[in-house]
């Protein structure tokens, strides 16, 4: 991790999500970009190796599965925590994005910012500490 | 930002959307500005999708404003969202028309009462 604010990256095709994250993760300290499909995000993960991605599961072009998949495929991104923040039920995703390497499953609609913003810091205090991964869902 | 106004009763749990924006008025007036504009363009083009037949349209754009309406607290209107794209998902559009019909007015209501917010604000 570098010094200065955390990086994060947003991989979220809706927008309105989207901004709604880049100000309210803005505001709580956090440096945030955003890309808007799979492809896009494993292009800028790649690109930026960010602390953490918050990633989204049903995306046109590349599926969240698909990205986490490719993101772990590479050795630049294979490190990094990824946090599924999606509106699909956890049942029906939970075994695979774990065994892919989630840290973690959250559930957009009952997620305020304030929370999110919570997990993204404990998902990067337990990765600093070297921890496997903090395992967070919502 | 007002509850209630001349126009009617607030078609949104309020709460729920300051919840989610941490009371925070300026970023709440951002997102529903945000909202505006998207959401818009989704409603035509979700009964575009629905009267030209085309189911997996019908459930990719129910999908999209559906996560958006429940952060905001429009849970019934999420929910016929919700219905929408699990018809759309299945393929099963027949009978539908009544469902997209009410999504629709309970949209036009929606998308109202934020203009008027947002109008006030900007006064």
């Amino acid at each position: 991790m570098t010094n200065g604010p955390s990086r994060i990256l947003l991989i979220e095709d809706n927008r309105f999500l989207r901004r709604a994250c880049e100000i309210g993760l803005t505001a709580r300290g956090f440096r945030v970009t955003s890309a808007v499909d799979g492809a896009d995000g494993v292009q800028r993960a790649l690109a930026e190796r960010p602390d953490l991605i918050l990633l989204d599961l049903i995306m046109p072009k590349m599926s969240g599965l698909e990205a986490l998949r490719a993101l772990r495929q590479a050795e630049e991104t294979r490190q990094i925590p990824v946090l599924i923040v999606s509106n699909s039920p956890r049942e029906q995703y939970l075994d695979e994005v774990t065994r892919l390497g989630a840290v973690g499953y959250l559930i957009k609609a009952n997620l305020r910012l304030d929370d999110l913003a919570n997990h993204i810091t404990g998902v990067l205090g337990a990765a600093s500490l070297g921890e496997p991964g903090k395992k967070g869902t919502s | 930002m007002a509850e209630h106004d001349v126009d009617g009763q607030c078609p949104i749990d309020l709460e729920t959307a300051r919840e989610y924006a941490g009371d925070d008025e300026a970023l709440l007036r951002e997102l529903f500005a945000v909202f505006l504009d998207e959401a818009r363009g989704q409603v035509t083009a979700l009964g575009d999708a629905f009267r030209t037949g085309r189911p997996g349209d019908v459930s990719d754009l129910a999908h999209a404003v559906k996560g958006s309406l429940r952060l905001l607290g429009a849970t019934g209107t999420a929910l016929l969202a919700e219905q929408l794209e699990l018809a759309g998902r299945n393929a099963r559009l027949e009978g539908l028309g009544p469902v997209v019909e009410r999504f629709e007015e309970e949209m036009v209501t929606l998308l109202r009462w934020i203009e008027t917010q947002l109008a006030k604000g900007a006064a």
